[in-house]
């Protein structure tokens, strides 16, 4: 068979060259080169001689053959082979894919995985790191849920994600989503985290991965369906923010709001699949930088109660300047004024008293002035990045910004 | 096949991997209008590979199916060390495409028989034999042969264009076969250079 390429493309079965020459039929190179197939020097070097005929798709039937069987063994071929046969496909000028199987494609895919649920945009980055770390997880083997994670709590990859579980099932169980089987609230789970944690973590060493993967996940998607079906809408006229992201409620002794609960889960969320993702040598993708921003913004929002809680002075009158840098970084002013009720978490991005607005040139002038890299800032919030080694451009009054990079980390648990 | 980018702007390799970094973030976030932009670019080169190494189109329309599946199911399989996500797609292409030829001829069971696809009277034979009106050949493509040397082309011309043999270009243009093997071999490869230059090929 051949392609003839002049104005269109016929493809015809034939039996091999058509003009037969006698004198070469059993006296070539190649039948030699055949009866040494079993040597895989020789035979890659016949291959290699072949790619280009075969790519012009000039060859016989065993000489295809040959070339397909070497290929599967042969990365290089193969490589070269994908390279040559660009070049002979741009030759080709076929017109390519059908337009109907586009639809095809893209319905077959989402029947395999569907897509992340549409949720209202505070509710975003949790969506999306549960995908993220969904698929993380659907790469390991049954070895790699056992290697340890956290040392200093003696977790394991699996450990890890029935932590994540416990911490993820406190906000659903606050909101009143169904508790499920016990694989999900073992007995002795309760309100306290840590408790809540210890009684998840100990329970799940008893059960498979697969499964605590699933209850994490499933349980991941009816919080993703609660925030579906309740989460968009407005709320009072002076809030931008729905009713459900600033309905306030209590969460691990903390005082806080939906929003603020649940942007919490999408940062622990990253961070733990950050932590896997090192444990076993493999690289995870970042999440969108529009997510990174809201969870940037929310850190720097954190700064005064970290603070606070570090052992920190109050500081009246005392406005830091942070400026995040990267994809999804911003350019914040946050008051460290000691007007916060304790223990309560602000208000979450685009609320009326979060503490934290965007710089202007018009703002009161900052003491302190940090600058540093968002997803660095991100991760010393959450108690992966050691504040006197991290990168970061320091102006104004130093050890106020040495402070509150120490304190950064005071609000993360595991 | 569709260039990717538009004639006068290249994208170099820090740009290409910026692009690549931003496609997986959102494969891996569940962004399912990813999926839809990356069909839109990649599928000629996937359906192409697959057509070339099968030699039929229904195959070709399988694998590509499982190519972007792979992709959306699996986005965190891609290494960006390792290459562009347009050579990892090519790649995904070939090699599942090589699998399925092969499983055919399994499958006939006939270690002499035709490779599956292209013996007379299957029903692959027939569906490829409807005449497809090509679309005009890139103009960079056409230049890429012609400034090749004169005996590069010639051989091009033989076995591409005029669906000539090896042997046949061989005894035609008065060569040892293995001469005839070597230039072609070295002519897709100094035209994928020329082509790759400007970003056109994997």
């Amino acid at each position: 068979m051949s392609l003839s390429r002049r104005g269109s493309v016929t493809i015809r079965a034939a039996e091999g060259p058509a003009l037969v020459q006698p004198e070469r039929r059993d006296a070539e190179p190649m039948n030699n080169d055949f009866s040494e197939r079993g040597l895989s020097g020789a035979e890659h070097e016949v291959v290699a001689s072949l790619l280009g005929v075969w790519a012009v798709d000039a060859c016989t039937r065993e000489e295809t053959r040959l070339v397909l069987d070497h290929l599967v063994r042969c990365v290089s071929c193969a490589e070269e082979s994908v390279r040559l046969g660009g070049a002979a496909d741009l030759l080709s000028s076929d017109p390519g894919p059908p337009a109907r199987l586009r639809t095809r494609v893209l319905e077959r895919a989402m029947e395999r995985r569907p897509p992340t649920p549409k949720v209202p945009e505070f509710a975003a980055p949790y969506a999306a790191q549960v995908s993220v770390l969904n698929l993380l997880l659907a790469e390991l083997d049954e070895s790699e849920w056992a290697v340890p994670v956290l040392d200093e709590y003696g977790w394991n990859v699996q450990d890890l994600i029935a932590h994540l579980a416990a911490t993820d099932g406190l906000l659903a169980a606050r909101l009143g989503l169904p508790g499920g089987s016990p694989d999900r609230t073992p007995p002795g789970g309760g309100d306290d985290v840590d408790a809540r944690t210890a009684a998840v973590v100990a329970h799940h060493r008893r059960r498979p991965a697969a499964v605590t993967r699933t209850v994490w996940f499933d349980q991941a998607m009816e919080l993703c369906a609660y925030f579906r079906t309740n989460g968009f809408g407005r709320g009072a006229s002076s809030d931008p923010r729905s009713a459900l992201e600033s309905r306030s409620i209590s969460l691990g002794g903390w005082s806080q709001t939906v929003g603020t609960a649940i942007l919490t889960r999408a940062f622990e969320t990253w961070i733990h699949a950050s932590d896997i993702a090192a444990a076993l040598g493999r690289a995870a993708p970042m999440p969108l930088p529009g997510d990174i921003h809201r969870m940037g913004r929310f850190g720097v929002a954190l700064l005064p109660v970290a603070l606070a809680l570090n052992g920190g002075r109050p500081r009246p009158d005392t406005s830091v300047r942070v400026v995040l840098t990267g994809a999804g970084g911003g350019d914040y002013l946050v008051s460290l004024d000691p007007a916060l009720q304790e223990p309560a978490l602000p208000g979450g991005p685009g609320s009326a008293g979060e503490g934290v607005t965007v710089w202007t040139d018009t703002a009161v002038a900052p003491t302190t002035t940090l600058q540093l890299d968002v997803v660095d800032f991100c991760f010393l919030t959450g108690g992966r990045r050691d504040p006197g080694r991290i990168s970061v451009r320091l102006t104004g009054e130093a050890e106020l910004g040495r402070e509150l990079l120490a304190a950064a980390p005071a609000l993360s648990g595991p | 096949m569709v260039p990717d980018q538009p004639a006068d702007r290249r994208t170099g390799p820090d740009e290409q991997a910026g692009l690549d970094e931003a496609w997986v973030r959102r494969l891996a976030a569940g962004d399912e209008q990813v999926l839809g932009e990356l069909y839109d670019r990649f599928s000629p080169l996937v359906y192409g590979v697959a057509l070339r190494v099968t030699r039929s189109r229904e195959a070709a329309e399988d694998v590509t199916q499982e190519v972007f599946t792979f992709l959306w199911e699996r986005p965190l399989a891609f290494d960006p060390g390792k290459g562009t996500m347009r050579s990892w797609l090519a790649l995904l292409s070939h090699r599942r495409a090589v699998e399925v030829v092969r499983a055919e001829e399994r499958r006939r069971g006939n270690l002499q028989a035709n490779l599956g696809a292209l013996s007379p009277g299957s029903s692959a034979v027939h569906e490829v034999e409807d005449q497809v009106t090509a679309a005009e050949v890139n103009g960079r493509v056409r230049s890429a042969v012609a400034t090749l040397p004169g005996s590069l082309r010639e051989i091009v011309e033989l076995t591409y264009f005029k669906d000539r043999s090896y042997r046949q270009a061989a005894a035609d243009l008065g060569l040892a076969e293995g001469t005839a093997k070597s230039r072609i071999r070295t002519a897709l490869r100094r035209v994928a250079d020329t082509l790759a230059e400007e970003g056109l090929t994997p």
